[in-house]
């Protein structure tokens, strides 16, 4: 068996012992459970011989409490074997997800909305819990199973060799049938993942161009379509599965070839095993090929673990970004202190040190959308950039070019000479923040969320930048609910715009920041910023109609960039 | 969180209200309940393999018994074959077993996907509102197999269950009664199992429930985040404060789990307590130390260890059907993402058929005080907006984007009915409900399906050859196209039209549009993401298409609006 994909990721979450822990009494259980039926079924033909005999000696005390304590252990193992198995996983499964959520990040944000929320949880759940599942799904069972085989048949080579011998060539038949099954079954099942690619590819396509098609009359055929895709799933799955029930057919009819080869074997040879030993070794075979017998769908299990493990290698990958070697390590204990540290850090480089170079961006020839223009200027020190345009003209993509959130099309975004969006998610959170027009906001208070930027901000440092977005009576401890949706658009945004200041980033970039406030306030949020945030540079894009907000002397642009020319006919 | 942690609790919470299968499943699986229950019946016959295969063993022992000291030679051989033979028609028959139930549920699938499909592509009436389109996708591909595992262990295994352990309990009894008896008294105890530990968990049970389901939540809103949480620096802060949530949830998982399991543990050592109950009992008949009243106190080897092999036997098929509980979890929690899909209401638009194609004039369009709301949204996407266009005329549709433009197409050319006020077509000044049979669709982007050019051509005019083909280009003005594209027509589609420019399957779709040859044109931003040279060429397509046509146009582009007779505004749903 290949060594697949799935075990060394789960070696990343899982230590040696842990999975060990999950053997032992997996193996033991099954032992104990075999070995249950052997020395009942030789304790009663015992019984039946001994009365024959008329021998008195024989005390029938010791297997009978080997039956009883048999039984109890094999409930207690497997108890055991669950709870362990059940631990493991779930430590498994917190440690593969938090090296899979901080692999995430390093997916750039085009990446992660190709992904798509649905396909990111999935992963995050159902593959991390197939690959978590890994011990107490495939490795215990499978190990007890082939222990189990392996135990009977040293019993049988050493209570008769030529048994032991014969039965081996029967159990190296049965190995050979299930990997053979199981290898069909794989091709198969290559097919089948095929076949629903096309399946989604029709369907999602047919779905998309729907209009058109129920238009063009064209919908039945499109169904035929996915139809047909359908069918071709559930052949090549039909063909895997038969693959895999020929196997276990197989293995169930090699156990019959074993169990009468056994009493054939045994009986007729001279001299004769004694038949109390016999019984208890065809009662013994039956235990190991009813474990043999769940061999196809363990490596049918173990191929799906690898599988999900090749879907998550993109996320797994080592860490790209260098770390800063004060950087906290996610450690659980010290995390508290360890944060202050990082803000302290963060402090530093936002108290701009006379003898600290001032950071920027530098935009070089960057394409201004809907026009022949470029823009090329330094983003630093204390100014202000007004982007105005309509609806659609580019302006959200100006910005997320800006923030290195998008690679620009042509000419350059400058960090310290580097493309800013192949810079080091650090470094470019250090120099850019950019609210976006309908930024995210996590399900939790106010105040969660103003700590983000912020982790170890007092509350009247919270208080005073929500006075400055005008949000002074919104309670620190107030719930925003999903997506923020408890609040209205207008302190959704501000509420984002206040996270932001809060970090007090050499350049800010703000997607339309009054859309939804009243003019009083929206007048109030634009003149205070460059008054709270006397170094940033602002760059601030704005709806055509709201440009006449900037009219104060405090927020006067020291730039202009208009985008396209997109008129609104009336 | 786990899911197999959250089915877990969620079947001993599910358990304990006694919450049955939902109506729905039963529905589904009616298609292929014969086959379901021939399985059923077939495994529980496959314990008369078992019966075959202990009467072998314990006829063997006897025989050895009976040759006493000697070896006991080709007396052993018939036996032996006996257990064989039993083991070999478990093995067919539960084969044949498990063949009936894929193919039944394979047929509960196919007939489940079949629907799926139909309410995903309704050939007639408007489209399903409100579907992401990735929900027919997931629902078809992911969700329908998560009900394989409960349509071939659960749903057949009742009958397992009464077919074999009732075979397996006359078996012992024909043997001896007294044994049968002790395993019948146990039975009761099987089904109590649950309960009886599940009594004092039901509260943790439901409070874990709850705290995986709320770190689910939490995961998802911490995913959107990531790309604003990178850009605060804060990233590693909400994933550590994330991993805390999760081991937390983790640890209380484990402790609630602990008793849980006990309940799998009550049934392990019901069994196995069985079996060793029985195992002394008969070995102390056996070495005749038993003397009681009622309780038999004769027996052969032969009947006791025929009655002791059976033992585990006869509780195998309750163990199977506890294990199935599981795959009834998973499906119950699919039902619950297929069934809004099956439901959703079938917006009856009366299905009159109108021959396709031209007729002498072009229809007017109508829409009268239209209002439409998308599910999930407080705004309505229009509100009540009419408008007017005569035959033969040409409207523009403008506005920011989210203004509803698309929605008003949709609705004007009857791929979408309003929730309040009507929209028709005008055939000759005759009002009829709108019909999209009447209409050339062009949207954005264009959509291509997987295939090749020529297929995608032929949607429009089955029937068309590759000269029409090529002349529609050619009326267009796109006779340099083919040039371009590296196989002509039958240039390769992929999947969402790779394979092709946006540009070229614009082209490509306003060819298909004048082989429709339908008397109202429905145009949604067909110049959106074109660079200024491909827009020229739409541009001018445009001119020759709309000639004889009524055309409603949905678009940014300035240049685009010059060819239109009457410009609408839309803003936030309503006409500015």
């Amino acid at each position: 068996m290949r060594p697949g994909r799935a075990w060394p990721l789960l070696r990343t979450a899982a230590s040696r012992r842990a999975l060990l822990a999950g053997l032992l009494p997996a193996v033991a259980g099954e032992l104990a459970g075999a070995a249950l039926l052997g020395v009942s079924g030789w304790f009663l033909t015992t019984c039946a011989v001994v009365t024959l005999q008329a021998n008195t000696t024989w005390s029938w005390m010791y297997p009978s409490g080997a039956v009883r304590a048999l039984a109890l252990g094999r409930t207690g193992l497997r108890y055991l074997e669950r709870l362990v198995n059940h631990r493991v996983l779930l430590s498994a499964q917190v440690a593969l997800r938090a090296r899979l959520a901080r692999g995430a990040a390093r997916l750039t944000p085009r990446e992660l909305r190709a992904q798509g929320d649905g396909a990111l949880l999935t992963r995050l759940t159902t593959d991390v819990e197939t690959v978590a599942g890994l011990p107490g799904a495939v490795c215990a069972p499978l190990v007890a199973a082939v222990t189990t085989a392996g135990v009977v048949e040293i019993l049988l080579l050493w209570a008769m060799p030529v048994l032991g011998a014969a039965e081996l060539v029967v159990w190296a038949a049965g190995v050979g049938c299930a990997r053979r099954a199981h290898r069909r079954a794989r091709a198969r099942l290559a097919d089948a993942a095929e076949a629903r690619a096309a399946l989604r590819t029709v369907l999602l396509g047919s779905r998309a161009a729907f209009s058109e098609l129920r238009c063009l009359d064209a919908v039945p055929q499109a169904r035929r379509t996915v139809t047909e895709a359908v069918a071709a799933v559930e052949d090549a799955e039909w063909a895997a599965a038969r693959a895999e029930r020929l196997g276990r057919l197989a293995l169930r009819l090699l156990a019959a070839l074993g169990q009468a080869s056994v009493l054939l074997i045994a009986l007729t040879t001279t001299p004769a095993q004694p038949v109390a030993v016999v019984v208890g070794e065809v009662l013994l075979l039956a235990a190991g090929w009813d474990l043999l017998e769940r061999l196809p769908r363990l490596l049918q299990h173990l191929t799906r673990a690898d599988d999900a493990a090749a879907r998550l290698a993109p996320l797994a990958r080592e860490s790209e970004i260098p770390e800063i070697p004060d950087e906290p390590e996610k450690g659980e204990g010290e995390s508290a202190d360890r944060s202050v540290a990082s803000v302290a850090a963060r402090g530093e480089a936002s108290d701009r040190s006379p003898d600290r170079p001032v950071r920027g961006l530098e935009a070089v020839g960057l394409p201004l959308p809907g026009s022949c223009g470029t823009l090329t200027t330094t983003l630093s020190g204390p100014g202000l950039l007004l982007v105005t345009g309509a609806n659609g003209s580019g302006k959200s993509t100006l910005l997320g070019r800006l923030a290195g959130r998008l690679p620009a099309a042509a000419g350059a975004v400058l960090l310290d000479g580097t493309p800013v969006h192949e810079a080091p998610a650090r470094t470019v959170a250090e120099t850019v923040t950019l609210v976006e027009a309908d930024d995210w906001l996590a399900d939790d208070t106010v105040a969660a969320n103003l700590r983000q930027a912020a982790p170890s901000a007092g509350t009247d440092a919270l208080q005073a930048v929500l006075d400055v977005v005008g949000l002074s009576a919104l309670p620190l401890d107030a719930s925003v609910g999903p997506v923020g949706r408890r609040l209205s658009q207008g302190q959704r945004r501000r509420l984002a715009i206040a996270r932001a200041v809060l970090r007090r980033p050499p350049v800010l970039l703000l997607d339309e920041p009054v859309a939804g406030l009243d003019r009083p306030t929206a007048e109030a949020l634009l003149a205070a910023l460059p008054r709270v945030l006397p170094d940033t540079f602002l760059v601030i894009a704005l709806q055509d109609q709201d440009v006449g907000l900037l009219d104060t002397p405090d927020a006067a642009p020291t730039a202009v960039v208009r985008l396209g020319q997109v008129l609104e006919p009336r | 969180m786990s899911t197999a942690t959250a089915v877990l609790l969620d079947e001993l919470a599910a358990d304990q209200a006694g919450n049955p299968v939902p109506e729905r499943l039963r529905e589904w699986a009616a298609v292929g309940r014969p086959q379901l229950r021939r399985a059923g019946l077939l495994r529980g016959a496959a314990q008369a393999g078992t019966v075959v295969w202990a009467g072998g063993l314990a006829w063997a022992a006897q025989r050895c018994l009976g040759a006493a000291g000697g070896a006991p030679g080709p007396a052993v051989v018939a036996p032996a074959l006996v257990t064989a033979a039993g083991v070999a028609l478990r093995a067919v028959l539960l084969s044949a077993g498990e063949t009936a139930a894929a193919r039944g549920a394979r047929t509960v699938r196919e007939a489940l996907r079949a629907r799926l499909i139909a309410a995903a592509l309704p050939a007639h009436g408007p489209a399903p509102a409100g579907l992401d389109d990735t929900a027919p996708a997931q629902a078809v591909d992911a969700e329908v197999d998560e009900l394989s595992d409960w349509l071939t262990e659960y749903v057949p295994a009742r009958a397992t269950m009464l077919l074999g352990s009732g075979l397996t309990l006359a078996a012992i009894a024909w043997r001896s009664w007294f044994v049968a008896l002790l395993v019948l008294a146990a039975t009761p105890l099987l089904p109590a199992n649950l309960k009886v530990i599940g009594l004092g968990t039901q509260t943790a049970v439901r409070a874990q429930l709850s705290a995986i389901r709320s770190h689910r939540a939490r995961l998802l809103d911490h995913l959107r985040g990531l790309p604003t949480l990178v850009g605060l620096g804060a990233h590693d802060e909400a994933a550590g404060a994330l991993a805390r949530h999760d081991r937390e949830a983790a640890e209380r998982t484990g402790k609630v789990l602990r008793i849980a399991f006990l309940s799998t543990a009550w049934v392990e050592l019901l069994i196995t307590g069985t079996l060793a109950v029985v195992a002394t009992y008969c070995g102390l008949v056996l070495l005749d130390y038993l003397r009681l009243p009622v309780v038999p106190d004769r027996m052969s080897l032969s009947d006791a260890l025929f009655v002791l092999v059976l033992v585990p036997a006869y509780f195998a098929p309750a163990r199977e059907l506890a294990a199935g509980y599981h795959a009834r979890a998973r499906a119950t929690a699919a039902a619950g993402l297929l069934a809004p899909l099956l439901d959703t209401p079938g917006q009856t638009v009366p299905v009159v058929r109108p021959p396709a194609g031209r007729t002498a004039t072009p229809p007017g369009v109508r829409l009268e005080a239209v209002t439409v709301r998308h599910p999930g949204r407080p705004a309505p996407a229009l509100d009540g907006v009419s408008v007017d266009l005569a035959p033969g005329r040409f409207l523009a549709v403008t506005g920011p984007s989210g203004a509803g433009k698309s929605t008003l197409l949709a609705v004007a050319a009857g791929l979408y009915a309003p929730h309040g006020g009507r929209a028709l077509h005008l055939l000759d000044g005759r009002p009829v409900p709108a019909d999209p049979g009447r209409v050339a669709w062009v949207g954005q982007p264009a959509h291509l399906l997987p295939g090749t050019v020529r297929e995608n051509l032929l949607l429009a005019r089955p029937a068309a050859s590759d000269h029409d083909l090529l002349d529609a280009l050619a009326a267009l003005g796109f006779t340099d196209l083919l040039a371009v594209l590296p196989q002509g027509l039958d240039t390769p589609v992929g999947e969402r039209g790779t394979g092709v420019s946006s540009g070229q399957s614009q082209q490509l779709a306003l060819a298909r549009a004048l082989l429709r040859d339908a008397p109202l044109l429905c145009l949604d931003e067909p110049t959106a993401h074109l660079d200024p040279r491909a827009e020229q060429r739409v541009l001018s397509a445009l001119r020759t298409l709309s000639r004889g046509r009524t055309v409603l146009l949905a678009t940014h582009s300035p240049a685009l609006l010059t060819l239109a007779d009457q410009v609408v505004t839309l803003d936030q749903g309503s006409i500015r």
